[in-house]
């Protein structure tokens, strides 16, 4: 039986029918069940705690409302009245106050930021002066209200201004809002509903991990087998090269956010390389991409070994290439791979880059900036292991793992991987931060995390082990066993394993248990406990104590 | 084209709009004898609504007609119609 979906609810201070019914018929993932209050309630219920509709137990809240239906100060100045600032920033510090009182009852709200209709000149060239435009104020109500939510790991603002702006004059319609009170026009609400998913997908550790890019035509114009890598379109003072060496530091700038390149292309690979490495303008180098396929077979089998190679799924990765054709392919023969149509004309590859909505995460951390860095080290790594074995190759790699409990420094990382480590988990459990502290809070409990590094470079924040001893007794039981497959078969599994048998011991339990639950992901893990010399009934694995777990080969364990 | 071919084409991309805010068994089908308004209407009144505005903005931006829907219809046949005569008056 499929799991049911998640449910949002939308509160607004307008008729949010026509928002609910593009959100329930959205096609992108996951689908989510609407929770859609009464017309006229939706402020209501996010200022009443114990409100009714809290009892529906939405797993997520969308709070959009218009400035002057939020805030009521912000309405007389609209008429004309005189507001003083700080009454102003009072309210919204009231309605901040409501929206973090809903963050404790969802999983995640979603609040869009307030915007203004085209047509409001307001005060003409007096708009911006401090204390007297209406565009003074609403910028400011704006930015006190994301000060006031940004302390909240589980409150997103998003930026409506942008929804309004791609749909032009027809995003407000004063047809809908007269006849129907509803301000904005389908085109506005589908834009929200596309941020509102790409959020969620993110919570869930969704978001796409890796991008795969063509060549010709795609990173760079021209066909670099027939042109010469000298008189490729990139740079120079030509309005295709510019195109493309601004697409390319588009896509070199989501590698800070943890995004790994790929490149899938027909080439001999010995002429791309030299492109890539020669060409004075190009922005994305070879140290710049974790793994290539450039051959002249199959783009789409080209892919699905690349990805495997890099150890993602094929969930996790977008394929871009101008080729029609090519795109069509890999669709077909994969069909988990996101492949964006894609602009005809390369002086639109940058914006068409720009408004994917596939990357959002809900925090960016140092390992997220570091991640591409690190698949790069890795390539590295597998070049040199070719014809070493596994031992041996082991025994050089110096690496170490880091422990420690978990404290304010790690938590955010901690629930990052948490959420969104499929592979290497036993339980598969997600939980947001609150959660985890609410969790870990209760005597008997333990988390460690292991940052992990070796003598190519530091992975980072990549293993998490979680013990329950707290109701006593003879077995303590291992709740999660999580660790990124960047870290694979590095004897980190063995390591962590050794820290909750440890634990075990030295809490007086005389088995340490793992129950593994099994998801359409986690085989890796299964696998793992079916070779850790534990015992198995079903998919109970024990390890008996009295029999102290050995330490794992070639790994430093550094606690703190 | 003449402006009854005009007019058809209009409401059909405007109920084009609407469907898709609605599940596929709620669809409104393109069809003169579909009832849209009163008893044994297909769609809620909110869609009613959004359909009138969704003629509007297609007559405006793929005919440069801007027509405003001010009379009751009740099926599709009835508003064809009506977006029909009011092309005529815009000549």
């Amino acid at each position: 039986m499929s799991e049911p979906n998640a449910k949002c609810l939308i509160l607004s201070d307008f008729n949010a029918e026509n928002l609910g019914a593009l959100l329930t018929n959205c096609s992108d993932t996951p689908a989510l069940d609407l929770l859609l209050p009464d017309f006229g309630r939706g402020l209501e219920i996010l200022f009443v705690g114990n409100h009714p509709m809290w009892d529906e137990k939405p797993d997520y809240a969308f709070v959009w409302t218009r400035a002057e239906g939020a805030i009521k100060a912000f309405q007389k100045l609209l008429d004309g009245q005189d507001v003083k600032e700080e009454d102003l920033l009072a309210e919204v510090d009231d309605y901040a106050a409501g929206i973090l009182n809903a963050a404790k009852k969802a999983r995640a709200v979603f609040v869009a930021s307030w915007t203004a209709p085209y047509y409001r000149r307001g005060l003409g060239m007096l708009d911006y002066k401090p204390g007297v435009g209406y565009t003074y104020f609403l910028t400011k109500m704006n930015l006190h209200l994301a000060e006031k939510l940004g302390a909240a790991t589980n409150v997103f603002l998003l930026n409506a201004e942008r929804w309004v702006q791609k749909v032009g004059t027809k995003g407000y319609s004063p047809k809908l809002w007269y006849m129907g009170k509803v301000p904005f026009s389908n085109g506005v609400f589908n834009e929200a509903v596309i941020d509102l998913k790409a959020g969620v997908r993110g919570l869930l550790g969704q978001a796409r991990k890796l991008i795969v890019l063509d060549l010709d035509n795609t990173t760079w114009g021209g066909i670099v087998g027939d042109d010469g890598w000298e008189n490729l379109h990139v740079g120079g003072h030509d309005p295709v090269g510019e195109a493309h060496v601004d697409f390319q530091h588009r896509v070199k700038e989501v590698t800070r956010r943890g995004i790994v390149l790929g490149i899938s292309s027909k080439n001999e690979e010995s002429v791309a390389m030299e492109a890539i490495e020669k060409h004075p303008e190009m922005v994305l180098r070879k140290d710049d991409f974790a793994g290539w396929r450039i051959n002249w077979m199959d783009k789409a089998s080209n892919i699905a070994d690349l990805v495997k190679e890099i150890n993602l799924g094929l969930q996790s990765v977008v394929f871009l290439d101008d080729n029609p054709t090519e795109r069509a392919r890999v669709r077909e023969a994969l069909p988990e791979v996101f492949v964006p149509e894609w602009p005809k004309n390369a002086l639109n590859y940058a914006a068409a880059f720009q408004e994917l909505a596939l990357f959002d995460i809900p925090a960016i951390n140092p390992e997220d900036r570091k991640r591409a860095e690190m698949y790069v080290a890795e390539r590295k790594r597998s070049e040199l292991r070719e014809g070493a074995d596994m031992s041996t190759w082991l025994s050089k790699l110096e690496i170490k793992a880091e422990v420690e409990n978990l404290n304010d420094s790690n938590q955010q990382r901690t629930v990052q991987l948490l959420n969104k480590t499929n592979q290497m988990n036993l339980t598969t459990r997600r939980l947001t931060q609150e959660e985890l502290i609410d969790w870990i809070g209760v005597e008997g409990r333990s988390l460690w995390t292991l940052k992990v590094s070796d003598k190519y470079g530091d992975y980072g924040l990549t293993g998490i082990v979680s013990v329950d001893y707290s109701e006593g007794g003879d077995t303590a039981s291992i709740v999660d066993f999580i660790l990124s497959c960047r870290v694979f078969g590095k004897n980190i599994e063995q390591t962590m394993l050794h820290l909750a048998v440890q634990y075990g011991r030295s809490m007086g339990a005389k088995q340490v248990r793992a129950r593994y639950l099994e998801t359409k992901k986690n085989k890796p893990c299964r696998t793992f406990f079916e070779n850790s010399g534990m015992t198995r009934e079903g998919d109970i694995f024990s390890w008996d104590v009295a029999t102290p777990h050995p330490p794992p080969e070639f790994v430093q364990i550094i606690q703190n | 084209m003449s402006n009854v071919e005009k007019a058809t084409e209009i409401v059909y991309a405007a109920i084009d709009e609407v469907n898709n805010m609605l599940a596929e068994k709620q669809r409104i089908p393109k069809d003169p004898s579909i009832v849209l308004y009163g008893q044994n209407a297909v769609i809620p009144s909110l869609m009613l609504m959004n359909l009138v505005v969704a003629v509007e903005e297609v007559s405006e931006d793929e005919h440069e007609a801007e027509i405003s829907i001010t009379k009751v219809f009740h099926s599709v046949k009835d508003l064809i119609d009506q977006v029909k005569d009011l092309l005529d008056e815009e000549g």
